[in-house]
């Protein structure tokens, strides 16, 4: 192994993947890149039960033994959508994925994961229970002692309901989408060779 | 019994949360339990085998 494929800071990257093929790389086989994909399946379970959610309403999902299912599905699929995301972003950190050209692909993914908190926070809010009031009354504390209480009322069920069910999926799809577009366009950061003793 | 029912009986979700504190650091055992979940993924995702790895028999 030569003195240049030493360097730790080695900024080159995969090449652009066309379309209609995977990423694939040697360095790939691990389980490693798997964790980014893992994150997006449970992502799509989560959207998938909150459009069944949404069209069959409360009382089903609070009542019915079917909406008991899909309410739980809606939330452990959104706790792995976080285990996977986090662990995503751990695998990232410690290879520096945003050497070479992955710069705009780490803020998106990091831009993606920060949105994701609110949108599941807002799905705490629209339970319709006593649960989701009491952690809107102390959700309300904290904004007001950040002085976000004046742009968002997590007392205001409509409010909530569309930015749980609208506005912030669609960052979140978007940002994914980026994301992914990101990664196939600019390729993936090279693991960082070991230094020599 | 069905499994859901020994599942109950092992995890109490009923009640009070369980805490786990050191010092000045609080956290509940529910966190505590997810972030050993997500250390052990981690680690696994690192030292497992994947399929699609070539095996190393120590010339290369």
């Amino acid at each position: 192994m030569g003195a240049a494929s030493l360097d730790r800071n080695d900024a080159r990257a995969t090449p652009a993947v066309p379309p209609d093929r995977p990423v694939e790389a040697g360095f790939t086989a691990s389980w490693v890149y798997v964790l980014g994909v893992l994150s997006m399946g449970a992502f799509i379970v989560v959207l998938a039960s909150g459009a069944v959610l949404a069209l069959e309403g409360p009382t089903w999902w609070h009542r019915s033994g079917a909406g008991r299912f899909v309410n739980g599905l809606h939330l452990w699929s959104t706790e792995l959508f976080f285990l996977f995301m986090v662990v995503h972003l751990w695998a990232k950190y410690f290879t520096a994925a945003w050497r070479g050209r992955g710069g705009a692909t780490w803020v998106t993914g990091v831009i993606a994961f920060l949105v994701s908190i609110p949108t599941a926070f807002t799905g705490y809010l629209v339970q319709q229970n006593l649960d989701a009031e009491w952690i809107a009354i102390e959700a309300k504390d904290g904004l007001n002692a950040t002085g976000l209480g004046a742009f968002f009322n997590p007392l205001d069920f409509g409010q909530m309901l569309i930015w749980h069910v609208l506005m912030l999926p669609l960052a979140v799809v978007l940002l994914i989408w980026l994301h992914l577009r990101l990664v196939r366009r600019r390729g993936l950061a090279r693991p960082m060779p070991r230094q020599r003793e | 019994m069905t499994v859901a029912t020994l599942l109950c009986a092992l995890i109490e979700l009923g009640g009070s949360g369980h805490y786990v504190s050191w010092g000045r650091l609080s956290i509940s055992l529910a966190n505590l339990t997810v972030v050993g979940v997500m250390v052990a993924v981690f680690v696994l995702a690192i030292f497992l085998p994947h399929p699609r790895r070539p095996h190393r028999d120590g010339k290369g």
